[in-house]
């Protein structure tokens, strides 16, 4: 075998590998990935999404790795395979509503239902952040997948942008799990900034107990009346229903337990390596997901302002008054934001208990944030 | 010089009511309207700041046919057949918004173009948004309902032990 050979042989091989096809975007993209991975294993921020997410991340952005595109022969490789039936079909957020609603009690929310009321007025950063999102040269289904955001609930923000812009959802489901892990820090200033010390020391109530009638009931009610007033997004509510349902009637506790531990960590490992591969240099390094970070960011922001503003134009009208320090879980992050407004409760008035009712205010704000996606989805139906 | 006032003031009157609304009558049809498509041989009949009217003499068949197969690699084109019109609006970033072809003209029909504006984006977001509040005030309202027939028709057992 000549030297010339030799060579070829050599170049043939290093042809193989990914070093001749490498951009100046990989690298960036790994540091994405790992700058994901160094939230959930040292901050601890989200860990159960960022760890697969940015474990995603640093897989697919490696040049020739079969890994997100397809096959000489037409299939889907492995996480394209996950991506495409999981996510582009629908189905991954639809489980996960499932889950949810079998882990989630109502009872707050059904002893407490005006509390409906700030999970609807928490969507207004939703609808305001739509209007900047076209002002800022997005088209109008890329503007309404990167307003749901603002609602804080992570199924919701797939499900629309799946449907509407799915080049925004890694963008998009990024932003809607890390504004949902940064609460304390973005939300106590503007709790702090919109309230005085003497709202601040409203105290609450405490909420009656609910029967077991009336929590089976929950879910049908429910059900039917998004059914009815915003059928485009029951896929989500009708699983979230089941689930609820599964849970409280206590006749099916196997299934149940199925749906909110087993099921929901599988999925949670497809839906967090799915969206991360979806992280590619060529559509993740471009202007859109970089200003959907600053666009979900005032979405989150006024988001929580609507419903603290909610809370306060309610206190108008009602004798018990309410503490707007539980406005800000009328987005739908859950738990951190009952919790941040029992321990802001708890900075100004040890004994205020105001965990139950954020709870309720923030049961409604995941009620509220897919009847604000049905309002948006029914737009282009 | 009164009759002179006089005769100027009733031309300019004559002249402005005889004006078409906004000017351009069987003025000369554009090919693109803020890059809508403009079916060739029609009348433009009305032009105002955010929409033009064009009349054709033909069925609406004929012009929904043309539109369509002009549209037909335009993915953002949503087609909402209503009573009146079959309404194509635009939901990608055109600078058209909508292009109504309106039906029951017989032979006539006409073609109204509507330029992207953000009074349709204001609108329809208040009314989305007031859309959100009514889906959950009638759940407050029936889950207050049900609250309340609960505890009418099956009292919890406090209630009832205080009964006793």
């Amino acid at each position: 075998m000549s030297g010339n050979e030799i060579w070829d042989l050599f170049i043939g091989t290093l042809q193989t590998t990914g070093f001749p096809t490498m951009t100046w975007q990989h690298p960036v993209m790994w540091a994405v990935g790992l700058f994901f991975l160094y939230m959930a294993i040292v901050k601890d921020f989200e860990p159960l999404l960022l760890l697969p997410i940015g474990f995603g991340i640093f897989l697919v952005n490696f040049p020739n790795t079969p890994l997100f595109g397809y096959s000489d022969t037409g299939h889907p490789e492995l996480l394209q395979f996950f991506y495409k039936y999981g996510i582009i079909w629908e189905v991954i957020p639809c489980l996960i509503f499932l889950g949810l609603g079998a882990m989630t009690d109502f009872e707050p929310l059904i002893a407490n239902p005006k509390m409906l009321l700030i999970g609807a007025g928490a969507q207004l950063g939703v609808f305001v952040t739509f209007t900047g999102t076209i002002l800022a040269g997005f088209t109008i289904k890329e503007a309404a997948s990167v307003g749901i955001i603002g609602g804080a609930d992570g199924p919701t923000t797939i499900y629309l942008t799946a449907k509407l812009a799915p080049h925004l959802l890694s963008a998009n489901t990024l932003a809607a799990y890390s504004y949902m892990s940064m609460v304390p820090i973005i939300q106590a200033p503007i709790m702090r900034f919109m309230t005085n010390d003497k709202e601040r020391l409203i105290k609450m109530k405490v909420l009656r107990k609910v029967s077991r009638t009336e929590k089976i009931l929950f879910p049908l009610v429910c059900g039917g009346i998004i059914a009815l007033l915003v059928p485009a997004v029951m896929p989500l509510m009708g699983m979230l229903m089941f689930g609820n349902l599964m849970r409280v009637t206590g006749v099916v506790k196997r299934l149940a337990d199925t749906a909110a531990n087993q099921m929901m960590d599988i999925v949670t490992i497809f839906l967090g390596l799915s969206v991360g591969a979806s992280m590619q240099a060529h559509v993740f390094l471009t202007y859109k997901p970089m200003l959907v970070f600053g666009l979900g960011l005032l979405d989150f922001v006024v988001c929580t302002a609507g419903g603290i503003l909610t809370v306060k134009v309610l206190n108008l009208f009602v004798k018990e008054k309410i503490n707007p320090l539980i406005g800000n879980s009328g987005v739908s992050a859950l738990p951190m934001s009952p919790r941040l407004s029992q321990v802001i409760g708890q900075q100004y008035d040890k004994k205020n208990y105001l965990l139950m009712h954020a709870m309720a205010a923030c049961l409604a704000g995941s009620i509220g944030s897919p009847a604000a996606a049905g309002m948006l989805l029914s737009m282009f139906e | 010089m009164k009759i002179a006032t006089y005769v100027i003031f009733v031309g300019l009157m004559l002249g402005l009511a005889l004006s078409p609304d906004q000017g351009c009558a069987n003025a000369p049809l554009p090919d693109k309207q803020w890059e809508a498509p403009v079916m060739p041989g029609g009348t433009l009949v009305k032009t105002e700041d955010t929409a033009v009217y064009i009349d054709y003499e033909m069925p609406y068949e004929k012009v929904l046919a043309w539109y369509k197969q002009v549209l037909k690699d335009y993915k953002d084109g949503k087609y909402r057949d209503w009573t009146d019109q079959m309404y194509i609006e635009d939901q990608g970033g055109a600078k058209w918004h909508s292009i109504g072809i309106f039906k029951g003209g017989g032979d006539k029909t006409r073609v109204k173009i509507v330029k992207d504006n953000l009074t349709w984006v204001f609108s329809t977001l208040l009314i989305r948004f007031a859309g959100v509040f009514v889906v959950l005030c009638i759940l407050w309202i029936l889950l207050n309902i049900s609250g309340a027939a609960m505890k009418k028709f099956f009292p919890s057992e406090e209630v009832k032990a205080k009964a006793h």
